[in-house]
């Protein structure tokens, strides 16, 4: 069985691990656009501030391929994919044979139509070549300016501003990280940014701008004000990277390519995995729990993909948050909040529950133990008899009856 | 490894000595007292007098910590089974402490830097130090398998 | 009630704040509150006026930063108002109640045992090394017929006798005095060893009846948990008349302590006072007694032999005449050193006699009266060491009962505060967050342990003396000797003076 596996993340390397779990033998290949090995894309901010070095960004030990009979084509783009003929085109001509491939082709970076900017007056943020060009850029008591206040905008933050950069947020929504943070925790957030030096512009967006004179950007926002940066980023958001799948027979394409629940897209033998999934939320969990299901079932596995609740584990100049589920929701509409807050210590904790389900989970600078509250929330665990404790400061198992969890910690 | 917790008496000696065997030193007193390591335990006795009961990684076969870390850190070791994460290599992002459903993997700080706390079963010792330590064998060890 | 606390502590904590790493340890286990956490300052403190000296913290704490020590009291030396009786006067005077204590009488009485010295053998008679040659320490216990045959002419018939693999028991200490755990410690320790344990009065629990054939089942003035199975089940069974640590009066066992498991073994309401008199209501004489000794025996079909176990009082050898008149197969004597959960103060000190002169006065009566093989003689009563054993054995006893020294050996260390059912250790006390402490897996263990030393120990005297089996040693003081005693001392212990020969 030859495998061949286009993208070269997280959900590729799960996997080759998924394929060798069952097939010890059969070659495997990746093609890699990028020119490095697997790294967690969140890794970049990381890398940006120093945080973490080029040695420790390698997913996986260097010896992994050899090990495992793989072969990385490193800076190797696939062009086309011959359906019928079942091989991939590379962009030095050649031609790779499957007998399974997978798409793993992940996530690009959206960029909003910028009036006036070039492709060379912005940087995305999404991967190492993205973080390595603002590496170059950012230079201490430069004023940056990031247009989205997700996830990524925040993480870009933080780099800039332990690099010395002031930062200016843009944000289109009327809170920063909107689907997630609710009013009062997304206060919480921004008045902590503010604290530390960050301006924080909401209800806003980039529409365009232009290079000055001595090279710096002047930036006109939708509601007529103008801004001045040295540099601008754009984290908006991905999408998914399906450009290879477009006429694909058989397959069918929304924001991105939709796959039964053994992860096939439609045709024989060509599985999907992670960012590029329709449906899936680009997080590094679900890519890696989808790599690893493609590949085994790549390898004659039979195995039905689950899914789990988004959940996403950020955080930025010292303030931590772990979210899960539906969290961005008021009471009412059959929600029940549940809240505890220490604004001295900037401590927000929000569970919501649902006919006595936990739904969704918020935590802000207190964190120990968030994965119970998601093993709650997955297992769908009635929480009534015990929803009184689930907020205090050391809620554990010993707050839920012995049935529940005895015999899964004596297993 | 698992927990006798009709055994456990909430002395927290298994977390103390869980720090210990975790320092430089290997010693109680420096390990506090010099190493700054206090709080650093990987296993956390929950307390509902009388009640008491350590919770610790299980070692799971399909780890989620491991699924969900992003750095590559955490880790299964395909021979002994045992889940540990690298600590040079993590980078505090705390996704492993979201991902465990036993809430058995800790936000932490050593050395100066963020690192996810978790049990390795004392890789490098004959019997994990909390089990070697308990004063009550609360704590038992079948060694080698997962 | 008056506000100034008049009793300076009797104890008080040293922390070396040098190896202290607050790990809080002794805060969480202390058992009487001494040791106390202030988060807001992040201090570790005590409280020296609630420390007992239990030692619990001490041992536990992972870098011995921790010991307790004696308060000086400073008030002006007074042979005759020791600080004891002061602080126990101004106890009363604010409460107005009876001084309570437990485990045994502490006061500096002679210990016989440390007057007496054992023989060894040299020269003319050999001694015989117990790794070498068979050493027999089993003993039997109960009734033996007069003659060869003579089991015909008993009016109620013989029971048979009990073997044990050590001439040591462990003693009645019932579940509720002591918890389930340390309870489940001795009855697994008991079996494990080929001995017996002692259930005390206050039953059997249903899931310890895997241990019954190990054990000594006590029916006592309140005949708690006493029923037909607890009978049948049991190897002996006891009457309990009365105890070393409380002669002549009976005991209570409050409400608190009176859990649901304990309250269905000792068949009472849960949470009422478990209150046993002080005498038997229906025992006022050795007719009585006989009454029901033969009444157990029936209800058990005569395979069971019935012990009757005493406080040793100032007439004990015309009692143990009597009872093994009323047909008794075991004599249980206790002396005035035997522990209790609960005594008042005055009675435990001030009440009783040695256990060493009350067994020679007895085995000294029973030969006389030869009536001697009718009965087990079983010693009890602060036995501290093998050689308290042997010695006792060599006074005229059969076995010996230890407690205290089994307690011991199950953490305890004698703070003497089992009446306020704060036991830091887990044993005397029923606070599910302390009985966790005793492991029974781990009590077991250690009893066992003691057992298997105090029993090689027993056979390397044994053989020093060139005997090899105990029941040569039983009533043979010829193998002892005194030390610094009267001859009234002399003539009661029926031992001659160390330096005669034999």
């Amino acid at each position: 069985m030859r495998y061949v596996i286009i993208g070269n993340s997280v959900a590729a390397i799960n996997a080759c691990q998924g394929i060798r779990e069952l097939d010890k033998e059969g070659p495997i290949t990746i093609v890699s656009a990028e020119k490095y090995y697997a790294y967690g894309r969140p890794l970049i901010s990381y890398w940006l501030e120093g945080k973490t070095g080029e040695d420790k960004m390698p997913y996986l030990p260097p010896d992994f391929y050899t090990r495992h009979n793989i072969n990385v084509l490193l800076g190797r783009k696939a062009l086309r994919i011959h359906w019928e003929r079942q091989e991939v085109e590379l962009d030095d001509g050649s031609r790779l044979p499957y007998d399974r491939l997978l798409i793993a082709t992940g996530g690009k970076a959206i960029v909003p139509p910028l009036e006036g900017l070039q492709e060379e007056d912005y940087v995305t943020f999404l991967n190492y070549d993205d973080a390595r060009r603002l590496a170059e850029l950012a230079h201490p008591g430069k004023e940056a300016v990031i247009l989205g206040a997700g996830p990524s905008g925040l993480k870009a933050m933080e780099s800039l501003v332990s690099r010395g950069l002031k930062v200016t947020m843009v944000e289109l929504a009327p809170r920063i990280w909107s689907p997630v943070l609710d009013t009062e925790a997304a206060t919480l957030v921004t008045s902590f940014l503010r604290e530390k030096g960050v301006r924080v512009i909401l209800e806003d967006t980039i529409l365009g701008g232009s290079r000055k004179e001595g090279g710096k950007l002047k930036l006109n926002l939708k509601s007529g004000k103008e801004l001045e940066a040295g540099l601008l980023v754009v984290a908006i958001g991905v999408r998914p990277n399906v450009e290879l799948l477009e006429q694909a027979p058989g397959v069918t394409l929304k924001r991105g390519v939709v796959v039964d629940e053994y992860l096939n897209v439609g045709l024989p033998g060509v599985f999907a995995a992670g960012d590029v999934v329709d449906g899936n939320p680009p997080l590094l969990p679900h890519a890696a729990a989808q790599g690893r299901l493609a590949g085994r079932n790549m390898a004659g596995a039979r195995e039905k993909y689950k899914g789990s609740l988004p959940y996403n584990a950020l955080g930025f100049l010292g303030l931590h948050i772990i979210s899960m589920g539906i969290t961005n929701c008021e009471p009412g509409q059959g929600y029940e909040i549940l809240v505890q807050k220490e604004e001295n210590e900037r401590v927000y904790r929000k569970l919501v529950l649902q006919n006595n389900r936990l739904i969704g989970a918020l935590f802000i600078n207190r964190l120990e133990r968030a994965g119970l509250y998601r093993w709650l929330i997955e297992e769908k665990i009635d929480v009534l008899p015990f929803k009184d404790k689930l907020l205090q400061d050391d809620f554990g198992f010993l707050d839920l009856p012995p049935a529940l969890w005895e015999a899964r910690l004596k297993e | 490894m698992y927990a006798r917790r009709e055994y456990c008496i909430n002395c927290h000696l298994c977390e103390v000595y869980c720090v210990a065997a975790h320092s430089k030193s290997r010693d109680v007193w420096k390990a506090f007292k010099r190493e700054g390591l206090r709080g650093t335990h990987r296993l956390r006795v929950e307390e509902r007098r009388p009640e008491s009961l350590p919770v610790h990684c299980r070692h799971c076969d399909e780890p989620q910590c491991v699924q969900g870390c992003i750095s590559g850190a955490m880790v299964k070791d395909p021979e002994t089974g045992i889940v540990y994460c690298h600590e040079d290599k993590c980078v505090g992002c705390w996704t492993c402490v979201a991902s465990c459903p036993y809430g058995a993997v800790r936000p932490g700080y050593r050395n100066g830097r963020p690192v996810a706390l978790k049990c390795d079963l004392c890789r490098d010792l004959l019997e994990p130090a909390c089990v070697a330590h308990c004063p009550n064998r609360a704590l038992v060890y079948e060694g080698g398998t997962t | 009630m008056s506000a100034i606390r008049m009793n300076p502590p009797e104890f008080r904590v040293v922390r070396d704040e040098e190896k202290c790493i607050k790990c809080l340890v002794c805060v969480r286990q202390c058992g009487f509150e001494a040791q106390q956490y202030d988060p807001e300052e992040d201090r570790v403190y005590s409280l020296d006026e609630n420390c007992v000296a239990c030692q619990r913290c001490v041992c536990l704490c992972p870098t011995r930063a921790l010991r307790i020590e004696r308060n000086p009291v400073p008030y002006k030396l007074n042979a005759h108002w020791t600080p004891e009786h002061i602080h126990n006067i101004n106890k009363q005077a604010a409460t107005g109640g009876v001084l309570l204590t437990g485990m045994g009488n502490d006061k500096p009485y002679p210990a016989y045992f440390d007057r007496l010295l054992l023989n060894a053998s040299q020269v003319t008679n050999p001694s015989i090394d117990p790794l070498r040659e068979p050493m027999e320490l089993r003993t039997y216990l109960g009734s033996r017929p007069d003659y060869l045959g003579g089991e015909k002419d008993r009016y109620f018939g013989p029971t048979p006798l009990v073997p044990i693999e050590t001439p040591i028991m462990f003693t009645a200490i019932s579940y509720g005095a002591i918890s389930h755990q340390a309870f489940e410690a001795l009855a697994r320790a008991a079996k494990a060893y080929g001995t017996l344990f002692n259930t005390g009065e206050g039953g059997l629990p249903e899931d310890l009846y895997e241990y019954a054939d190990h054990a000594i089942v006590q029916v006592a003035s309140g005949r708690f948990g006493v029923h037909s199975e607890y009978l049948n089940a049991a190897r002996v069974i006891e009457i309990k008349i009365g105890q070393g640590a409380k002669p002549g009066i009976g005991g209570h066992l409050p409400g608190e302590k009176i859990t649901a498991s304990i309250a269905a073994t000792r068949m009472i309401p849960e949470g009422t006072d478990a209150l046993s008199p002080a005498p038997h209501h229906d025992i006022y004489s050795i007719e009585d007694l006989r009454q029901l000794i033969l009444t157990l025996k029936e209800a058990t079909r005569y395979t069971k032999p019935v012990s009757v176990k005493i406080a040793a009082v100032h007439n004990v050898a015309a009692i143990a005449s009597g009872i093994a008149r009323a047909g008794a197969d075991i004599i249980a004597i206790d002396g005035f050193r035997g522990g209790t959960g609960a005594a008042p103060l005055m009675i435990r000190d001030h009440v009783g006699i040695p256990i060493e002169l009350a067994i020679a006065a007895v085995d000294q009566r029973l030969r006389e009266e030869g009536i001697r093989n009718r009965v087990s003689l079983v010693a009890a009563g602060g036995f501290r060491s093998s050689a308290d054993v042997v010695k006792a054995i060599a006074l005229g006893a059969d076995a010996v009962y230890i407690g205290t020294a089994a307690l011991v050996a199950l953490g305890c260390h004698l703070c003497q505060k089992c009446y306020t059912g704060k036991c830091s250790w887990g044993i005397a006390t029923q606070d599910p967050y302390k009985t966790r402490r005793l492991n029974p897996e781990i009590g077991a263990e250690r009893l066992y342990n003691l057992l298997h030393g105090w029993s090689h120990e027993i056979k390397e005297m044994l053989g020093g003396m060139g005997i090899n089996s105990i029941e040569s040693l039983r009533g043979n003081r010829l193998h002892l000797r005194g030390v610094g005693l009267t001859e009234a001392e002399l003539k009661l212990l029926g031992v001659k003076h160390a330096g005669e020969g034999m």
